[in-house]
């Protein structure tokens, strides 16, 4: 194989991402001071796995794998990854653990697979490298606790003067022409290029790319989604077909930019076409019949590209927003999620109706001293006022406070008239009363003793 | 540490007799506790009409001070699915009644459990019915199976009248002292639409901004309970800038976490308020109506109820 025999060997034979080899040497250079892991991200072929390989041979680590064919749930990360992230090495290596694929941790089989690798993220004691085809793939906990790198997508003449070199040590008879349409067909990935190369024999002529022509690359999403747009054609479903992206997943990247590329009409139909095909994938999903999935992806991209053609030349794609929004407001959705149970746990109700108290609870919050009071009944922390009124907690924190100034009065207060007046009440239910009101009053004492061991903590 | 009940708790009835409107309910009830025994009872009817309630002061007449120790509260709609059913309401059952014969489950909102679910809990009504009563509680009987209604007393709580709401809320104004107009009470009664809690909260709302209770404050305030975003969305979608409106719509349903049967609820609320020709409005409650049939339908919320703002986007 072409492509193990001219692996390269050292950093000057790494081609293409020369401009990033210098990030990646500082970064472990300083290991230790900055992130603790590395996020290698970019189109398949890039350089992605080669850069890591290259960069352990010339500084002399010892290199751990993981590849995405292991599985990597939590037992499997913590076993491998974790002795070796945490364990120094028998003969005093230094270590380099590298996971491929990074963001093909999810789903059922992998079952505690992210959660465990975050751990072990932040815990390591060797540099960790992450490779990934998609930014967006890896979970932004991950993202944030990685130093970030991307490699863009080889260009056709970095991999044409790679395939030149390797014909002429090889002694393959090729026309610049032929290794040219091989280098531009591989869509910027060099192992394709390189595999090609191999599978052509010794002597290429002209038209002999097209054989391998064929073969199954990763076309761009921006392109296929270009191709949609642009066209009118029911035949651009076929542009999909190469795109690794679940169909729910392709559906959201094509919701996010059908409305940049059509208006009026043709946005409505195009929607409404979005709009079935969820129906289908629902329907699949119901029925575990995944045979349905192909008309919902049938009416996304061909349907779509029928629906509709834009005369704009450039169109400002982007992934999805959903799962961005769905990331970054999931502490408010926390937030709001435990408000709705604190009311639904004393009023008996469900969130949905606990919903419904807080119109009634924030008219209240105009008024300090009444904000105060009904904030300490549904006990809501500060941060939860303030979820609720953004413009007016800290008055109601300032209410709060005054109120515990004046606790122990309050309760005397009302347990004077029940001793001093001798009303209807039998002995019986004032005692009652009394033991209920000094219950509460151990209650109360419990509740200070637990926060105090929270502050303490 | 000193604080203030909403006023839904405060006055919640803590007996049968205390219940408003109910009548014919209520007797049915007290029969049970006169013999200390009951069947399983499943209380159908929208919110805010006593269901909780009943269930609740039904406990703690047939118990007495034991109520607590024997009723156990769950809801079906925040722990949906077959867990709920599996673990903690067999766990309930499962234990021995404490001063008494047997004790009582309470499940809100059942009508939320999958027929999956529902299914489990019938075995479950079965195999504990000695030691374990059940008081299902939902909004539509009809989304309980068949064998679980066959199995229980059914009750129907309708909304309640105009007079049961007036009669509550004038106690309570009367006992929190509040100077409640005869036309503020009016406006309560009428945007309460037989839903007590409603009717409560907006008289505990409006005490909160002003003074004393009149039509316009009591407006002013439950104008404030809708939420304005909904109608906004909306106008947005309506003018044509279906960009904007989605935006809206992201931040209701992903970053506030409203559902999307809420969304489509109000719009279809909001519909009427809106200020478009009537033609117009029965048009767009055709739409809503589509879209709430694809929401049920479809896979994903936003997508369904995007198309529902192109839609109206496109005039």
């Amino acid at each position: 194989m072409l492509v193990e025999k001219y692996f390269p060997k050292n950093f000057s034979e790494i081609k293409g991402q020369q401009a990033l080899v210098k990030d990646i040497l500082a970064w472990i250079n300083t290991w230790g001071n900055e992130k603790k892991a590395l996020l290698i991200y970019g189109p398949p072929g890039s350089g992605k796995t080669t850069m890591v390989k290259v960069l352990a041979k010339e500084l002399g680590y010892d290199l751990i794998e993981l590849n995405a064919s292991d599985k990597r749930d939590q037992n499997a990360l913590n076993r491998i990854a974790g002795n070796a992230a945490s364990s120094k090495t028998l003969f005093g290596y230094k270590k380099i653990i590298l996971l491929d694929e990074a963001d093909n941790i999810h789903g059922k089989e992998d079952f505690g697979g992210a959660k465990a690798l975050l751990e072990i993220i932040k815990n390591t004691q060797n540099p960790i490298i992450l490779t990934a085809n998609s930014y967006w793939e890896v979970s932004q906990a991950i993202r944030d606790n990685c130093k970030l790198v991307q490699f863009k997508r080889l260009q056709s003449r970095t991999i044409f003067s790679r395939l030149k070199e390797i014909a002429t040590s090889e002694g393959i008879e090729a026309d610049d022409d032929v290794l040219m349409k091989i280098a531009e067909q591989s869509s910027g990935d060099m192992r394709a290029a390189i595999n090609d190369l191999d599978s052509l024999g010794k002597k290429l002529v002209k038209g002999d790319e097209k054989v391998v022509g064929s073969r199954d690359t990763e076309t761009s999403i921006f392109e296929a989604l270009s191709k949609l747009y642009m066209s009118n054609s029911i035949d651009v479903r076929k542009e999909f077909f190469d795109i690794d992206k679940k169909p729910d997943e392709l559906l959201l990247w094509i919701d996010e930019n059908t409305p940049k590329a059509y208006k009026g009409k043709e946005l409505l139909n195009s929607m409404n076409l979005i709009s079935k095909s969820d129906i289908y994938l629902k329907r699949a999903f119901n029925t575990r019949n995944y045979s349905m999935w192909k008309y919902a992806s049938d009416l996304m991209t061909g349907g779509v590209s029928v629906a509709g053609i834009t005369d704009l030349r450039y169109i400002p794609f982007s992934p999805p927003k959903y799962f961005q929004v769905l990331g970054s407001s999931k502490k408010s959705r926390e937030t709001n999620k435990i408000i709705l149970d604190k009311i639904g746990k004393k009023c008996h109700c469900s969130r949905k109706v606990a919903r419904t108290y807080l119109p009634m609870i924030s008219a209240l919050f105009l008024n300090p001293r009444k904000g105060a009071l009904i904030a300490n009944f549904f006990e809501f922390d500060m941060e939860e006022v303030k979820f609720i009124d953004e413009k007016n907690y800290r008055k109601i924190e300032l209410a709060r406070e005054e109120l515990l100034k004046e606790p122990e009065k309050k309760e005397k207060i009302e347990t004077v008239p029940i001793i001093t007046e001798k009303k209807v009440e039998s002995r019986k239910e004032s005692l009652k009363k009394v033991e209920e009101l000094s219950k509460e009053e151990s209650k109360e004492e419990k509740q200070k003793n637990q926060q105090k061991t929270l502050f303490d903590f | 540490m000193e604080f203030e009940k909403p006023w839904t708790e405060k006055y919640r009835p803590q007996k049968l007799d205390d219940i408003v409107g109910r009548d014919p309910i209520i007797r049915r009830l007290k029969s049970y506790v006169d013999k200390k025994s009951m069947p399983h009872l499943l209380f159908a009817g929208p919110p805010g009409v006593g269901k909780t309630t009943a269930a609740i002061a039904l406990a703690k007449e047939i118990f007495g001070e034991y109520w607590k120790q024997n009723f156990q509260e769950t809801n079906a709609s925040d722990e949906r699915g077959i867990n709920v059913v599996r673990e903690k309401i067999k766990d309930f059952a499962r234990t021995k009644p404490i001063g008494g014969d047997f004790k009582i489950i309470f499940l809100d909102e059942s009508d939320a459990l999958t027929s999956d679910a529902q299914n489990a809990l019938r075995r479950t009504m079965e195999v504990y019915t000695s030691t374990c009563r059940f008081i299902l509680s939902c909004n539509y009987s009809s989304r309980i199976i068949d064998p679980i209604q066959s199995r229980c007393a059914i009750f129907r709580f309708g909304p309640l009248s105009n007079d049961a709401i007036k009669f509550m809320i004038k106690k309570i104004a009367h006992e929190e002292k509040i100077d409640l107009k005869t036309d503020g009470l009016e406006a309560i009664a009428y945007v309460s639409e037989g839903d007590m809690r409603k009717a409560i909260n907006a008289l505990q709302a409006s005490s909160g901004v002003g003074d004393s209770i009149t039509e316009s404050l009591v407006y002013q305030v439950s104008s404030r309970a809708k939420p304005e975003e909904i109608k906004n969305m909306m106008k947005v979608a309506l003018s044509g800038d279906f960009l904007s409106s989605r935006k809206i719509l992201q931040s209701l349903l992903l970053e506030q976490g409203l559902s999307g049967e809420d969304i489509i609820m109000q719009m279809h609320r909001e519909t009427f308020n809106l200020e478009v020709s009537d033609k117009e409005k029965v048009r767009i409650v055709d739409m809503i109506g589509e879209a709430d049939f694809r929401l049920v339908q479809g896979a994903n919320e936003f997508i369904q109820l995007e198309f529902l703002l192109a839609n109206l986007s496109t005039g």
